[in-house]
């Protein structure tokens, strides 16, 4: 089979389309990077849309977004926004957390946002991937390029510290 | 299990990843331990407020013309290989079509975009793709209808009605305990030439769904969700649209 490589194009990534921008907006935590991010991974998909080998198109594809978007970020910022999540200020582990306290964040979406863009990016990006596009582990691990067993540990982390943001402070308005 | 085994396992229970038997053990010990049981509510509730709209970004449409624009550009410029080259050359009403075909695409997305939000699917697809990667299609491996229904015993909350459909060209192949909705659901594996059929049931809850078998397609995968005999039924597949409904109208008919 030789496939015709704009045709795969429509196939494989332009369904995927959303779910990529979405990736990079919350790699990048603005719409501009984001936009210019996916712009250039869907040019690299065009050109590697050949080299798929059938599979996951999405995770083929969100893999190639999540690469490029790291990538125009070193570029571009000088820097892979390396930031430490500080288990002292934030507390740690409590796993008697009330639900309902959590739940009660559900009321407030730019707390949610501001605790998820707060989490370091590897636990950010396995956490989105898992709760927000629905991947699996196996996908998760294959678009991140890591283990599966580190795919495990990172939402569990993430997952902690996001517990710890979403419920260690009451509601304190919408500060920046 | 004692509560350290639960824990290590607690994150890929809540993310639908442990087999049947290790899901089983789990189910029994969040049951038994509130501090482990506690704790998975907590997962849930976070994920509940996860996966509120809103916090998916959607593409903006500036976007979206931009990376047509470019996918068309590209297909015109770029060296491509000789025979799709003299394709492209051939008229410009290649690329009139290309265009068009993109637009429906586009389009028929658009249209697909609702489910993209709905959790239900996409754990239906999750278990689909994960009964056949990774090698965990069936738990009870038999075309005897007499054998899969009586497996279930015991491991589920209520009796799942196990048909045979060989006669109709949907020979059944066995039976596995899935996870949906955070309940364990059975799931039956029909064929149908050399594609696989994921049927997930379980009780109908309140909220009646139309005994009317109707389709959704999902990246790929079509879904035909229907409910009879107080089941919600919800038939998965990479067969095509027509077939899926035909084993859907089979089953509920005989």
């Amino acid at each position: 089979m030789t496939p015709d490589p704009s045709a795969s194009y429509d196939h494989l990534v332009l369904p995927h389309l959303d779910a990529a921008y979405s990736l990079a907006r919350w790699l990048t935590g603005n719409d501009s990077d984001a936009q210019d991010a996916t712009q250039e991974a869907c040019l690299r998909a065009l050109k590697f849309a050949g080299g798929f080998r059938g599979g996951n198109a999405r995770s083929w594809f969100l893999k190639i977004v999540r690469h490029t978007t790291w990538t125009w970020l070193k570029r571009n910022r000088g820097h892979h926004e390396e930031v430490e999540f500080d288990e002292e200020l934030h507390g740690g582990e409590d796993l008697s957390t009330n639900p309902e306290t959590i739940l009660m964040r559900q009321a407030d979406i730019n707390a949610v946002r501001q605790a998820l863009e707060s989490l370091p990016p590897e636990f950010r990006e396995a956490m989105i991937l898992r709760e927000i596009e629905g991947c699996s582990y196996k996908e998760i691990a294959e678009i991140a390029d890591v283990p599966l067993g580190t795919v495990m540990s990172r939402l569990a982390r993430g997952r902690q510290q996001l517990q710890t943001l979403l419920t260690a402070h009451p509601q304190t308005g919408g500060s920046p | 299990m004692n509560c350290t085994q639960a824990q290590a396992l607690l994150h890929p229970h809540h993310d639908g990843e442990l087999d049947a038997a290790n899901t089983l053990q789990m189910e029994q010990h969040l049951a038994d331990c509130p501090q482990c049981g506690g704790a998975l509510r907590t997962l849930e509730a976070m994920r509940a407020v996860l996966r509120q709209e809103g916090l998916r970004y959607q593409a903006p449409p500036t976007l979206r013309q931009a990376v047509l624009k470019a996918a068309q550009e590209a297909a015109k410029t770029k060296p491509a290989p000789a025979a799709l080259r003299t394709r492209w050359q051939l008229t410009s009403v290649a690329v009139a079509s290309l265009a068009a075909g993109v637009l429906a695409t586009l389009f028929l997305f658009h249209l697909q975009s609702n489910n993209k939000g709905n959790p239900l699917l996409a754990e239906l697809t999750s278990s689909h793709v994960r009964s056949l990667m990774a090698g965990h299609l069936t738990d009870v491996l038999s075309s005897d209808r007499h054998t899969v229904k009586p497996w279930f015993d015991g491991k589920l909350d209520f009796a799942p009605p196990v048909k045979d459909l060989a006669d109709a060209g949907f020979p059944l192949i066995g039976g596995r305990l899935d996870y949906l909705t955070g309940r364990p659901v059975a799931a039956l594996v029909y064929g149908r030439k050399k594609h696989l059929i994921n049927l997930f049931v379980w009780p109908a809850d309140s909220t009646p769904a139309s005994s009317v078998p109707s389709v959704t397609e999902h990246m790929g995968y079509h879904y035909v969700q229907w409910q009879a005999g107080g089941m919600a039924l919800w038939a998965v597949s990479d067969l095509n649209e027509a077939e899926l409904l035909e084993f859907a109208h089979r089953w509920t008919a005989q």
